[in-house]
């Protein structure tokens, strides 16, 4: 996932989106968005979803292997395996997993005006976080659709950013759109000196004003 | 039931029925107070996102520590031959299997998904510091459980009652030296990795360092061997029940002394080792420690009353013969100890570190346990009390008079064929 810094707006609809496709308890983010300053007057955004990283510390901490790697990379979370010991929040490095202290019963407000739900909810007692939407992401898929380009196969944060700030696609694949934006401008990544590897890139806002396209 | 209500009323002013009483009152407070985590969830803690661990991963690796005395003196007593410290180990057992017990009880509570607790041994990712430790602790409580089992059958009643069984239980007692070098494996793996499950995340500079797994497991030995003569010598001076030879415990006292030297230097360097570079994240949290909210508990709890101190006191031979001075330093040992865990746990979380790219924004967030984790921790603490408090009374487990005879290890045969 790449995320352009300079066409966020922080309105926070990526989070209403996730929300409501992931059925996410209203007081939990999976995706934060974070406020990054300023620049030439303009307030700065940051949207922090699962960094999905490559070595991801709270696959390698999980006492029981709830936190695994699927095949195509994304980190995911096995919620009928983890005691919830949170050993998973400690480890990492960018605050992505939220702890259910609570169940979440009840109605969720961002349903149906941001989507109807996907995924189960999830019990009391394990931590969750982002999936990159894998549920989309498989369904699509096995119809022939392409994540990053056909909607119905792409995070639905992607999907229903009105700027077009995130861009999804398949990294492994030099001709993907990903590739492509990751080629032409520059990047960076969040706290690249730990070696994780996140697989989410973030285009910084230019100096000069120039939005990137 | 008017037998019983007698036998109550009678006993309940003694100074043993108080102060059953008053465990007894930590404990129906520690009941409901666990029950309703276990209704209500964890969100009755003041646990957060930010700070996960809390009151009781303190307990819990407190209480592994002061544990450790069981290896400790077992591998000493069986392995490097010092059989007259044999009664000592054997108390430093007895505090081993209550310490892991609480410790287990303190991790029950804490997971958020109690009911899930077997997948930890039944799913394994060989990967995690965490499995390591479970699978450890989980071993190592059952060697626990066998190296007791002698000791509970000293237990008067079980003898009349079922002579056969606790004639088995005494006779696992042949299998001490097998058991102390399974529990010297299994111990020293898991009380450095408890550091290390600390000192592998990145994420968290002050934890970050491969000293920690040495800090853990050298800790441990001085708690464990503080607590296990502490609790010996109070047992001597509370009841006649238990009987300590003050020449064993001084001699030992004085061994725990040139250890914490050692212990002072060490940690000397560990921190001084911290100022060297700037590593945003880890000069802050050491910051927390010198001179910010966990100061004082790190100067006085940790450095001063928590090593300093009792050093002097275990080293100089005036206070070290004086049996209150003597258990003054001990137990700021214990204390000294507790600190340590309390603070190193802690400190990580307090130190929150910004992602953001850019500057390195370091902030500081407070935790404070709730009133729930509180009377739940107090409960596990008083589940030691009164779990070491009946081995006293029932079970000899202060008891220095008790000689190889009774508890002799392995007959060698050998040996007599030579003699004769």
């Amino acid at each position: 996932m790449v995320i352009d810094q300079s066409k966020c707006t922080g309105c926070d609809q990526c989070n209403l989106a996730c929300h409501a496709h992931n059925d996410i308890n209203p007081e939990l983010q999976w995706t934060k968005v974070l406020d990054a300053g300023e620049l030439n007057g303009e307030k700065v955004y940051l949207p922090r979803p699962c960094m999905q990283c490559e070595h991801a510390p709270c696959v390698e901490v999980c006492p029981v292997g709830a936190s695994y790697y699927r095949d195509d990379g994304i980190v995911m979370m096995d919620y009928d395996k983890c005691i919830g010991c949170r050993y998973c929040m400690v480890a990492c490095p960018y605050d992505a997993r939220v702890f259910n202290w609570k169940e979440f019963t009840g109605e969720n407000p961002a349903v149906p005006e941001w989507g109807e739900p996907e995924v189960d909810r999830r019990p009391r007692g394990v931590p969750e976080k982002c999936s990159f939407c894998y549920n989309r992401i498989d369904r699509g898929m096995s119809v022939g659709l392409v994540p990053g380009v056909d909607a119905e196969a792409t995070p639905a944060c992607v999907v229903t950013c009105p700027t077009g700030a995130r861009i999804f696609g398949d990294l492994n694949d030099p001709h993907s759109n990903v590739s492509l934006v990751l080629k032409k401008h520059p990047s960076y990544r969040l706290r690249e000196n730990l070696g994780t590897n996140p697989r989410v890139y973030y285009l910084p806002v230019r100096e000069d004003g120039v939005v990137e396209d | 039931m008017k037998i019983i209500f007698k036998t109550i009323r009678e006993n309940i002013f003694t100074p043993w029925g108080l102060w059953l009483s008053f465990l007894g009152v930590l404990l129906a407070t520690a009941l409901v107070a666990g029950l309703s985590v276990f209704w209500f969830g964890l969100s009755i803690t003041n646990l957060t996102d930010i700070v996960p661990w809390g009151l009781w991963i303190t307990i819990d690796l407190s209480s592994i520590a002061v544990a450790a005395g069981a290896f400790s003196l077992c591998a000493i007593v069986y392995l490097f031959g010092f059989k007259r410290y044999e009664p000592i180990a054997r108390t430093a057992t007895f505090i081993g299997f209550t310490g892991y017990s609480m410790a287990m009880m303190a991790l029950l509570l804490d997971i958020g998904r109690p009911d899930r607790f077997w997948k930890s041994f039944v799913y394994w990712n060989t990967h995690s510091l965490l499995w390591e430790v479970t699978m450890c602790v989980g071993l190592y409580f059952t060697v626990l459980v066998f190296e007791v089992m002698p000791i509970v059958a000293s237990f008067e009643w079980l003898r009349k009652k079922f002579p056969r069984i606790a004639e088995k239980m005494e006779h696992m007692h042949h299998y001490a030296p097998v058991l102390a070098i399974l529990g010297l494996g299994l111990s020293s793996l898991h009380q450095s990795s408890l550091g290390a499950v600390y000192g592998v995340i990145k994420a968290r500079p002050i934890w970050y360092k491969p000293e920690m797994s040495v800090m853990f497991m050298f800790t441990a030995i001085l708690g464990g061997v503080a607590l296990t003569l502490f609790a010996s010598m109070l047992a001597a001076r509370l009841t006649p029940k238990a009987k300590v030879n003050d020449i064993l415990v001084e001699r030992v006292s004085q061994v725990l002394g040139y250890m914490m030297i050692a212990y002072l230097y060490w940690r000397f360097w560990d921190w001084l080792a911290q100022t060297y570079t700037y590593e945003p994240g880890r000069t802050e949290a050491f910051k927390l420690l010198t001179s910010g909210t966990l100061s004082f508990n790190f100067w006085f709890g940790e450095m001063l009353f928590g090593a300093l101190i009792p050093t002097i006191i275990l080293l100089y031979k005036p206070t070290r013969l004086s049996p209150f001075w003597r258990m003054l330093g001990l137990a700021m040992i214990v204390g000294g100890v507790v600190a340590f865990r309390f603070d190193t746990n802690i400190v990580g979380f307090l130190t929150v570190i910004s992602y953001l790219p850019g500057e390195a924004m370091i902030s500081y967030t407070s935790y404070s346990p709730s009133l729930v984790e509180w009377a739940a921790g107090l409960g596990i603490i008083a589940f030691g009390l009164l779990a070491f408090s009946i081995g006293v009374k029932y079970l000899r487990v202060v008891d220095h008079r008790l000689t190889s005879e009774e508890y002799e290890t392995v007959h060698v045969m050998a040996d007599d064929a030579i003699k004769a």
